[in-house]
């Protein structure tokens, strides 16, 4: 890590930006497609591509926020040992979820991906999928993905699984809070956990914790997984 | 005061957690990611450390409360992949929308599998 740690001028478009998408997001009524990060992101985003700012200097100045973003992924166990005790006598269902669901939706978005002729980074992060912004961005930096591009594919597939949730669950008949739960942060992670606190507090708690484990277990393998593939080319 | 005092302790725990987690990562060359090190860490001190585990996780969530801040300068670097994103729109855009739901009902199907199959042995055994 660089000794430079200070934050600098652009820190303050990130705090403005999130400012602002706090306020829409509240104003929308807390609506799944106004997300915070989303209209946060856009916002920096945009203000860098008009005003032609590198994002080499706009990273530069927000070291300190990166920083804290590895303190907040390590705080990320305090919701997962509070959880913990939710699942009871429902562990094995909800492992084989995490380890055929984990594979699966890491899986088929890579194929997909794979068979419309993504490149190679393109891949990885997309594998990094199935976890949580913070893992994703902590794994592709691991791996050698595109840490953006992951956090975007992460939040857009946690969208669409805020979106379909309720009506999976009547068309699969599924009225287990804790498969509910388990699905909605394995494949959906902060955004569909987020939904799941609308259901009920089982289905929340759960989601959490599935969210958790998930990016253990993925951020477990996967830099192996990528690293056997990087090997073989 | 006393609020404060234990909100810095949690901190502190949290930091703790978070440094050696990167130690441990660069001393072992370990593959996983340092700041997963760091939550594993954690968890362990939690669940070690039943009793004493309130200043941490105080603290803990009011750092979570501001996590989405945190992933804006990493989200930002989106704009380095405008032309990844102009080139292969078709092959990213498939993959979310048709690989999201399949793996949502995939992970739902496999509980539900593995579930009924748990419930079928604790009825056999009564």
């Amino acid at each position: 890590m660089t000794a430079v740690l200070l934050p600098g001028p652009w820190a303050l478009l990130t705090l403005a930006a999130y400012g602002i998408a706090l306020l829409t997001y509240h104003a929308s009524g807390k609506s799944t497609w106004c997300q915070p990060v989303v209209t946060g992101v856009t916002l920096v985003a945009a203000v860098l591509l008009l005003a032609d700012v590198s994002y080499e200097n706009y990273l530069h100045d927000n070291q300190i926020i990166d920083f804290l973003l590895g303190t907040a992924t390590v705080a990320l166990a305090v919701p997962l040992y509070q959880n913990i005790h939710q699942v009871r006598g429902q562990w094995l269902p909800l492992l084989a979820a995490l380890v055929g669901g984990g594979l699966w939706c890491s899986g088929i978005a890579v194929l997909i991906a794979w068979l419309l002729g993504a490149a190679p980074d393109t891949l990885i992060s997309m594998a990094a999928k199935s976890v949580t912004t913070p893992f994703a961005i902590a794994i592709t930096q691991e791996t050698g993905g595109l840490p953006g591009l992951a956090a975007a594919f992460v939040i857009i597939s946690g969208m669409i699984v805020a979106a379909i949730a309720s009506p999976v669950f009547v068309w699969l008949r599924i009225d287990n809070p804790v498969a509910r739960g388990s699905a909605m942060g394995m494949i959906g992670h902060g955004i569909a956990t987020a939904r799941a606190v609308e259901m009920d507090t089982v289905t929340a708690a759960v989601s959490a914790l599935s969210m958790g484990l998930m990016g253990l277990y993925t951020s477990l393998y996967l830099p192996w997984a990528v690293w056997i593939i990087r090997a073989t080319y | 005061m006393r609020r404060t005092l234990n909100l810095l302790l949690g901190l502190m725990v949290i930091l703790c957690c978070q440094l050696l987690g990167q130690f441990l990562h660069e001393r072992f060359e370990l593959k996983v990611p340092a700041a997963i090190v760091g939550m594993l860490l954690l968890l362990l001190f939690l669940l070690l450390g039943k009793n004493h585990s309130h200043a941490t996780v105080q603290a803990g969530h009011r750092l979570l409360r501001l996590l989405p801040l945190f992933f804006i300068p990493a989200g930002a670097g989106i704009v380095l992949y405008r032309d990844i994103i102009a080139h292969e729109y078709l092959a990213i855009g498939a993959a979310l929308l048709i690989g999201t739901p399949l793996a949502f009902v995939i992970t739902l199907l496999l509980f539900n599998q593995f579930d009924r199959s748990t419930s079928c042995r604790k009825g056999r055994d009564q």
